[in-house]
């Protein structure tokens, strides 16, 4: 009779304890399984907010900007149809969307801050889909219309609603002041809390014109076709005749400061990864344990019947392993099946991320993906068959009178 | 009899030494896993709110109703006249104060010592280097040169504006900000030290100049726009109404508790324990199957001796009594452990911490947690722990003990 | 009476002047003589503000009406500025925008900022108020500027609610024009300098037409400003400087 076949036998002649510590990796296997969609539902969820809200998969900005930003210094722009022009020959581009961003100030008795973006809506409908958060009103009717769209929470912060008009103060291009009137046209909503609090977009043209832009922009985001490569990309770009010199072309991973965040994300995820890792493997390490301990005796007799002592290990090995394949199997299964509900609605923890200013959303949506199902069910194998290993090879030197002896 | 049973009881679990292990530490890591993240996540809600107490609130603190009302815009002119009368009674009545000023202002830095000329927007803050200690921990967190000294134009900058402007201790800056009566004033300071504290919000913002020299530069001679105040927060009630009484006479003051100087980060705080609970649930979701689990194995286990003891003629109540004995002294011996675990997990925890200082520079997590998220000793969740872990290996025991009894002695047996 | 210009515009300092010559005069007579001689009824003038900083040069031109100390209205004419307008009365400042709905009305804390991104504060030009009704003399000498013989004035505030604490003023002893003027701080740290570079002279006045202002704290900024075609005493619209006439 072959090593498998008795294995397996004994997997069927004690049913309950073979469900036991199967249970005990499905469980473990399923919930690590779970955490690990969670995280990369929130890292993707976070790369896609950081796409579309903030850097695009490129972005192109003048080199200085970034080290004056500080001054607002309008007059160290990218020239709008130059650009396009160039970028218009560049293959795998999805959409190019340039943005001005303009700190301005809210006029009534006392002034309040703001930052408005003038954006180009046909394109901010493709890049960031804003007609989405749309919740009330419309988008400014034409590229000329004296309008804005704003988050309910700036609504509620500058005490203003739907249809009333209001006039912003501005620095322009050359360092002068101007002021406009706008009718809010429309109310945003969107998941992230950190975007509530900051946006209101008027449209590019009447941006450029309010603040003397001419045909500067302050950025270009590009976003990129999938499956490009973003750096190859921004190579290409860099070699651009128009945009070669002056210009910082960064894709959203070289922009330091936010990457970094992302970077911080990641070290917090794994921790919280880490501490459900061993607490799952204690649990397969401690029911294989107790599986082992429990059968001293069988591996008395199986010695006094005369099987080798490393026969006996590899009998043990080869249970649990089966034990263990077939529930980290139906554990990942499981996974995947508790996780597609959380995928398609997400949890909700808007809660949570209040006043954390990491541009994750409130409901996160957990991401399933084969690499990590794969993972996670060869972790559990590894684990329960490395937890087995110890005490049955120990089990194997016994005597097999004491072996008996033990009950 | 209970004597008897409990006495078989603890020989049984005697007898199997090994089993008894394997159970107990199941039930060991599962508790001490709980107690450990529940200390650290309560250790950054704690945290953040002792910061806030030792670096930005205190107690709670005195301003005129004039500056509160429009503290967003840091009336510095609405300033508390003659704070040292006040500061007198407070004393007189046993209060800890210590007067503050803070004023909106521009630092501005020149090339050499500095790599480039610069300037920022800043708010000042005026300390009494004497008084301060008496509610904040300013001065134990100096990190780099030395504490302020009365009447001299120095400053203590925090380590990540330091960082920002490239300043270093013994290098000059200006500061322009304007006086309470309108005028433009400079200062001419030089930065003697740089603080580096727990509250990232203090590293962030924070520039301290001697009181006595900015009531001075500010014309506001024995005037300060707060009075922070210090004291036993066991009991909040009696020491606000001896402040609320010394206040009595003066109605252009107005006392604020913590609380509500801290509003906004309190509601963020009360949001995020959602989050926090979501997680320790995982936590103990887990924990739960792993004890749950042993137990019941260990049970199980032993359906062949539950026979016997059944044939020899013990009562099914008592057999009951003895399995759950078993369970529960199981439970505790491994809440016992798991408490121990707890408390090594605390220990490093609150003695060294995850340093996470690399990524949290420049952002706002929410919390007032600096560099290391700490551990706390969470003395309540180590109790409630013990009982949990105890009960769930009781509780887990019935469903088996009760099958057992259920059939009869020699499919028991045939185990 | 002192032309509206050095009052609102040009002088970051309430600028004097004095434009008659009177010999061994105190320091106090210096000033009053300078008040009682700004007494141009009206003037009106065009000209452009040229801002240097680390970003490079702008020019914005502008015309200026003004009706003795209190009222004047700043129109610009370049192009990034056109038909912005900024009246000053004897309370408060208002900003017109040709694309915005309300007028802005300046007050507070908004007068500290910065007049169409130049030196110089809206602070600076407010304000029709008597040097010595604000400031009380300090010490007077004498020293020669560019071969300009100058007395040196050092004044210092005596009301609350006004920019600059200390200021010193060079008055050319033939002329009684402004020269120079500094403006310090409480602690006697130099903020701004004032220097004319060049004059006008019209109807028996001397108003300073090119003009240069520095910010001492941060170096890398200079404001010039320049006045030409000036005239005075003309008779203007006396509904020139009416909030109603400056949405129009």
């Amino acid at each position: 009779m072959s090593l498998l076949t008795m294995a397996y036998r004994n997997i069927f002649r004690n049913k309950r304890r073979s469900l036991l510590s199967g249970i005990a990796i499905l469980i473990a296997t399923m919930s690590i399984l779970l955490l690990f969609g969670l995280i990369d539902g929130m890292k993707d969820d976070m790369k896609k907010n950081l796409i579309d809200f903030y850097l695009g998969n490129i972005r192109i900005r003048n080199a200085q900007y970034t080290a004056y930003e500080h001054l607002n210094p309008l007059m160290l722009g990218v020239p709008l149809s130059s650009s396009m022009n160039a970028l218009a020959g560049i293959e795998g581009i999805d959409t190019i969307a340039p943005r001005i961003k303009l700190p301005a100030g809210l006029i009534r008795d006392t002034e309040t801050g703001l930052l408005i973006q003038a954006v180009d809506f046909e394109v901010e409908k493709k890049f960031q889909h804003i007609d989405v958060y749309l919740k009330e009103g419309r988008l400014p009717e034409s590229p000329d219309a004296r309008e804005i769209v704003l988050t309910k929470w700036l609504l509620n912060k500058l005490n203003v609603n739907l249809n009333d008009k209001i006039t912003l103060l501005i620095q322009t291009k050359t360092g002068g002041t101007n002021a406009m009137t706008f009718r809010i046209c429309g109310v945003l909503e969107y998941p992230v809390a950190m975007l509530n609090s900051s946006s209101a977009y008027i449209p590019l043209r009447v941006g450029q014109y309010f603040a003397r832009m001419d045909d500067l922009v302050t950025e270009i985001l590009i976003k990129t076709k999938p499956a490009v490569d973003e750096k190859l990309m921004a190579q290409t770009i860099k070699m651009l005749p128009e945009l070669q010199r002056d210009y910082e072309i960064k894709t959203w991973k070289e922009i330091n400061e936010i990457y970094s965040f992302f970077e911080m994300a990641q070290g917090i995820y794994i921790v919280i990864a880490i501490v459900f890792f061993i607490l799952a493997s204690t649990v397969i390490i401690n029911t294989t344990l107790m599986v082992v301990f429990e059968r001293m005796k069988e591996i008395g007799t199986l010695g006094a019947l005369g099987m080798e002592g490393g026969e006996i290990t590899k009998l043990f090995f080869l249970e649990a392993l089966i034990i263990a394949c077939v529930a980290a199997f139906l554990g990942a299964i499981a996974g995947n099946i508790v996780g597609i509900p959380l995928a398609i609605y997400g949890i909700d923890f808007s809660g949570a991320m209040q006043g954390i200013s990491m541009e994750v959303s409130g409901v996160v949506r957990l991401k399933l993906s084969l690499v990590n199902t794969v993972l996670v069910f060869c972790y559990s194998i590894i684990v329960s068959a490395c937890a087995v290993l110890i005490p049955s090879r120990q089990a194997a030197h016994i005597k097999p009178i004491q072996a008996l002896r033990s009950t | 009899m209970f004597r008897f049973i409990s006495q078989l009881a603890w020989k049984n679990l005697m007898r199997y030494k090994r089993r008894t292990l394997i159970t107990a530490l199941a039930i060991a890591m599962g508790i001490g896993m709980y107690i450990g993240v529940d200390s650290m996540l309560k250790s950054a809600e704690q945290e953040s709110e002792r910061n806030l107490h030792d670096f930005e609130t205190g107690s709670g603190v005195i301003t005129t109703k004039a500056y509160w009302d429009s503290k967003e815009r840091i009336p510095t002119s609405e300033y508390i006249e003659h704070s040292n009368v006040l500061l007198q009674s407070l004393s007189d009545a046993g209060l800890q104060a210590a007067p503050r000023i803070q004023a909106q202002g521009e630092l501005i830095v020149y090339e050499d010592p500095y790599p480039v000329d610069g300037s920022m927007r800043v708010i000042l803050t005026g300390i009494d280097p004497v008084r301060d200690e008496k509610v904040f921990k300013l001065q134990k967190t100096l990190s780099k040169g030395r504490f302020l000294k009365e009447q001299n134009p120095e400053v203590i900058l925090g380590s990540w504006i330091a960082e920002k402007l490239n300043a270093d201790v013994g290098y000059p800056i200006t500061i322009v900000t304007r006086t309470v009566n309108g005028y433009m004033q400079t200062i001419d300071a030089t930065v003697v030290g740089i603080i580096d504290a727990p509250d990232p919000v203090i590293n962030r913002t924070g520039v301290y100049l001697p009181l006595e020299y900015l009531q001075e530069m500010l014309e506001m001679p024995q005037g300060a726009t707060h009075i922070f105040i210090n004291f036993n927060m066991s009991n909040v009630n009696k020491n606000e109404q001896k402040i609320n009484e010394i206040l009595l006479n003066q109605p252009m003051l107005m006392y604020h508790s913590w609380e509500k100087l801290a509003e906004d980060y309190l509601a963020i705080a009360g949001a995020k324990q959602k989050g926090t609970s979501f997680i320790l649930l995982l936590v103990f979701i887990i924990a739960a199957v792993g004890i749950s689990n042993t137990m019941l194995m260990a049970v199980y286990e032993r359906m062949r001796e539950l026979g016997m003891l059944r044939a020899m003629g013990m009562e099914d109540e008592d057999i009951k009594n003895l399995f759950f004995i078993e369970a529960g002294l199981i439970g505790i011996i491994g809440a016992v452990f798991g408490v121990v675990l707890g408390i090594a997990f605390d220990f490093y925890l609150v003695t060294y911490g995850f340093d996470f200082s690399m990524f949290l520079k420049d952002i706002d997590i929410g919390y007032r947690v600096g560099g290391a998220f700490h551990g706390i000793w969470n003395i309540t969740t180590m109790i409630s722990c013990f009982f949990i872990g105890a009960v769930i290996a009781v509780l887990v025991s019935i469903f088996p003990v009760r099958r057992g009894l259920k059939k009869t002695i020699v499919e028991c047996l045939r185990k | 009476m002192l032309n509206k210009i050095t009052k609102c515009v040009v002088s970051s300092v309430a600028v004097i002047f004095v434009a008659v010559l009177v010999q061994a005069q105190s320091a106090e007579d210096i000033i009053r003589r300078y008040e009682q001689n700004q007494n141009i009824k009206t003037m009106s003038a065009s000209g452009k503000i040229v801002i240097y900083n680390q970003f490079g040069i702008q020019e914005k031109a502008f015309k200026i009406w003004s009706r003795g100390t209190d009222d004047s209205l700043i129109v610009f004419t370049s192009k990034d500025e056109s038909g912005q307008k900024i009246l000053r009365s004897k309370k408060a400042v208002y900003l017109y925008y040709p694309d915005a709905e309300e007028i802005i009305r300046l007050q507070g804390a908004a007068l500290r900022n910065s007049l169409a991104g130049s030196d110089l504060s809206y602070e600076d030009m407010t304000g029709g108020k008597s040097i010595l009704d604000q400031y009380v003399i300090e010490s007077i000498s004498e020293e020669v500027i560019d071969t300009t013989a100058c007395w040196v004035i050092k004044i210092k505030a005596k009301v609350n609610d006004i920019p600059y604490p200390i200021q010193k003023l060079w008055i050319d002893k033939k002329t009684y024009a402004l020269k120079k003027s500094e403006a310090y701080s409480l602690a006697e740290k130099l903020l701004k300098t004032v220097y004319v570079k060049d004059y006008t002279s019209i109807g028996g006045f001397v108003i300073p037409s090119h003009i240069v202002v520095q910010d001492n704290l941060k170096k890398q900024t200079k404001t010039e400003l320049i006045l030409e075609t000036i005239r005075i005493n003309e008779a203007l619209d006396p509904n020139l400087f009416s909030l109603q006439n400056l949405s129009m």
